[in-house]
């Protein structure tokens, strides 16, 4: 069966973009989310297998979205989506337990390889 | 028979067997019962034996036969090697090492009569009890729980965010064991600014296999190493993993090397510089014709140099790697050191090195020796403490030095790094204030990486004693003009009471290599690119005017930060005036480099392009400007010089660095 994926940016355009790359990757993409309390809710809601989060958004930031999915749920799977530069929101987010992380601009073939490792990986 | 020649290899071959037999007798007082170690050092001396015996150096041969003799004893387990034997069998290769430097100066020969009274009353000693049986015991007990690994990985060249990809793979690191010894340390791994690669050992209930698979499943993690620790942890290279020999018989023991052995020449160095040279000049000539092609305008003639180019790179690529020599020639030589400096100053000190099998060119691995030796001396004597002092202040007895050496993009990097007291920072300052290095001003004002720096200076020593292991305060300087020679860097870093941490970077090929070639108003210079950390355009409005008098006129930001900027003109005094001259609104061109003074930004007029240069040393006197570290002919014939970024002048304080002649030979 497909692996469940929630893809979480607060740009339409990016959650297009990885949506038709994760889904042309064989995923299923099963919800979307345009700020970081519209991640945890459908997080709570779809249970996907792995969330790819931005990291900066309105509201609530990809990495607080983060840390309250891995303190509710210590196995999600969450690969967070960065821009150029931002390596130290990056190793926050890591520290916090994300799985890993693409930067944009992105390729297909890159955010297919760090999902699909992250979704084999324990 | 031409004796000149034979007594030329003699000298080279002895003197190559006595550095590995020290080796390996200073690595058998750790673990004595090593049988490879055993027979390793009976091939060397029954190496040297055959070959002085062949000469008609009977001396030397007699005591290599002496020590031969000994040696077989120890191996079929009829003497064991206490510490003093093997102080004895150290002395002993000392001498044999005297004796080859006078074959070479083609002096007489020393008496070692005494020396093999010594060693004969070993041979006929009544046979030690229970020898060797002492140390079976150990071996057998040892039996972890847990897996001792040593692991290395590579963070992929194309990654966009080293740090953050570095620090991932330690994380998954630390989920599956314990990471000690983790290089580089994980604030230099988060800030992107390392070789990407990244070792560490690491204590684990993973087997080897295990951990390689979890490390080589993220992505952009490439060339994973993981392999258990040898029972000399961090002193073998992995490389050195090789069938154990079984000291039965004698007879196959001898055989062994000659069989292992890789079929090879000898060739006289003088006869590969020429090739090299040579190469160089065919990759001029490369350069010209693909000039030529340009102005012709000629697609089959750019057809053909494309595959010229593919060919010469190959060519450039063995001409390289035939003068390489691996860094262990220099490196091989530092347990012996450390073990006779830590014996007379009292002090309990492990030295880990690692790094052993990176190859640089031969000259290079050469002029590095006494460097480093210098280095690792200064840290046995000034930076590590006595195990009373270290247990006082609640460090283990042991002091811990390490030397590593690893690869980043085109520039070898050393680091000399100990657990010691550190360097007092105030104390340099105070030095350098009182030696007249730094005005009021400059003291208050300069950061503690440019006061490190000023311990390079000639004539700076915080020594308040006159060592004579490291010196009479000559010492840091001569370090730094030889990296500098090599056109290298040295810098320091330090915690009080942590440590010291020395790191030298030195090009890989110091004759070959791609440079940015700028030009300043009507000059063109070449930059060596593994000199250069970022060449931009830089908008009018990031180059900010500096507030402070005496500092840099002008200030360019750069990731994130503020750079001291000069213009490239000025700074070479080809334009007095020292002014920017860009136009209003126009961007500037912006080389980013290390000069003694630390980052600064250079703003020359234009990029021209990036080219393969040939660097051919300068004569007199211009070889003394050390802001030059060549010159070249670029493709289109325009003889350049190329930059030594590190030899401009300071940026910080220039005239604060102003060393007064008379006080370079001071002692403090």
């Amino acid at each position: 069966m497909a692996l469940r994926v929630l893809v979480a940016d607060d740009a339409l355009f990016m959650r297009e973009m990885i949506k038709d790359i994760l889904r042309q990757g064989g995923f299923d993409v099963v919800g979307e989310a345009s700020n970081g309390n519209e991640a945890l809710e459908k997080y709570r809601q779809l249970m996907p297998d792995i969330t790819t989060m931005d990291i900066v958004m309105p509201l609530k930031s990809g990495i607080e979205a983060l840390r309250e999915i891995r303190k509710e749920h210590g196995d999600a799977k969450v690969v967070m989506i960065s821009a150029l530069g931002q390596d130290s929101l990056v190793i926050e987010a890591l520290e916090a337990g994300a799985k890993d992380f693409i930067v944009k601009p992105f390729q297909a073939e890159k955010v297919l390889e760090v999902v699909k490792k992250v979704s084999q990986g324990a | 028979m031409d004796m000149q020649k034979y007594r030329k290899m003699f000298v080279e071959e002895a003197r190559e067997h006595l550095a590995l037999a020290g080796q390996q007798l200073v690595a058998l007082e750790k673990a004595p019962g090593d049988a490879e170690r055993i027979n390793e050092l009976f091939r060397n001396a029954h190496s040297i034996k055959g070959m002085a015996a062949s000469l008609g150096y009977e001396e030397i041969a007699a005591l290599a036969h002496a020590l031969e003799d000994l040696l077989d004893l120890v191996r079929s387990g009829k003497r064991d090697l206490d510490p003093s034997r093997i102080d004895l069998l150290l002395r002993t290769i000392d001498v044999l090492d005297q004796m080859v430097s006078q074959v070479e100066a083609e002096s007489p020969l020393a008496d070692v009569t005494p020396f093999l009274s010594e060693i004969q009353a070993l041979l006929t000693d009544a046979p030690a009890p229970s020898a060797g049986a002492k140390h079976a015991p150990q071996a057998i007990a040892r039996t972890p729980l847990q897996n001792d690994l040593r692991v290395s990985f590579r963070v992929a060249a194309d990654s966009v965010s080293p740090g953050a990809r570095g620090f991932l793979a330690v994380r998954t690191l630390e989920l599956l064991g314990t990471v000690r010894n983790l290089r580089p340390d994980i604030d230099v791994i988060k800030s992107g600014r390392y070789g990407r690669i990244v070792d560490a050992d690491l204590n684990s209930d993973y087997a080897a296999g295990e951990v390689a698979g979890k490390l080589a499943a993220i992505s952009e993690i490439a060339d994973v190493r993981v392999v258990e620790a040898g029972e000399a942890a961090g002193q073998s290279p992995v490389a050195s993993v090789r069938p154990s020999l079984r000291p039965e018989s004698p007879a196959t023991a001898v055989a062994a090397p000659a069989a292992g052995q890789p079929a090879s020449v000898r060739v006289r160095v003088e006869s590969l510089d020429r090739f090299v040279d040579a190469v160089g000049e065919l990759i001029l000539n490369k350069s010209e014709l693909r000039e030529i092609a340009r102005n012709l305008d000629s697609e089959a003639l750019h057809q053909g140099l494309s595959r010229l180019e593919a060919s010469l790179e190959e060519l450039k690529r063995q001409a390289m790697s035939i003068r390489l020599t691996p860094l262990e020639r220099v490196l091989g030589t530092l347990p012996r050191i450390v073990r006779d400096v830590s014996r007379m100053r009292g002090k309990e000190v492990r030295l880990e090195i690692r790094g052993n099998e990176l190859e640089l060119d031969r000259a290079v691995v050469d002029s590095l020796g006494k460097p480093l030796i210098h280095l690792v001396r200064n840290a046995l004597d000034h930076g590590i403490e006595s195990p009373a002092d270290r247990e006082s202040s609640g460090k283990q007895r042991q002091g811990r030095l390490l030397v590593e050496a690893y690869r980043e993009k085109d520039i070898a990097v050393i680091h000399v790094e100990d657990d010691g007291r550190g360097v007092d920072v105030g104390r340099v300052r105070a030095a350098a204030h009182r030696k007249g290095f730094l005005d009021e001003a400059a003291t208050e004002v300069l950061d503690e990486e440019s006061v490190l720096a000023l311990m390079f200076l000639p004539g700076m020593s915080t020594a308040t004693e006159v060592s004579e292991i490291s010196g009479r305060g000559v010492g840091l300087d001569a370090v730094k003009s030889i990296v500098q020679g090599l056109g290298g860097t040295v810098s320091a870093r330090t915690k009080a009471g942590q440590g010291t941490q020395f790191t030298l970077r030195i090009p890989f090929s110091a004759a070959i290599l791609r440079a940015l070639i700028v030009r300043v108003g009507e000059e063109v210079f070449a930059i060596p690119i593994p000199k250069l950390h970022r060449a931009l355009e830089v908008e009018p409005e990031d180059l900010l005017d500096g507030a402070r008098s005496g500092g840099a006129p002008q200030f360019c930001r750069f990731e994130g930060g503020l750079v001291p900027a000069r213009s490239l003109a000025g700074l070479l005094g080809l334009d007095a005036s020292e002014g920017m001259e860009a136009g209003p609104g126009s961007a500037w061109q912006v080389v980013v480099v290390d000069t003694r003074a630390g980052r600064t930004a250079l703003l020359v007029d234009a990029f021209v392009g990036e080219e393969e240069v040939f660097v051919k040393q300068l004569g007199r006197p211009l070889s003394a400007l050390e802001c030059l570290s060549g010159i070249t002919v670029l493709g289109n014939g325009l003889p350049v010089f190329v930059l030594d970024p590190y030899g401009l002048e300071a940026v910080v304080p220039a005239e604060a660095l102003n060393i007064p002649q008379h006080q370079a030979g001071d002692v403090s």
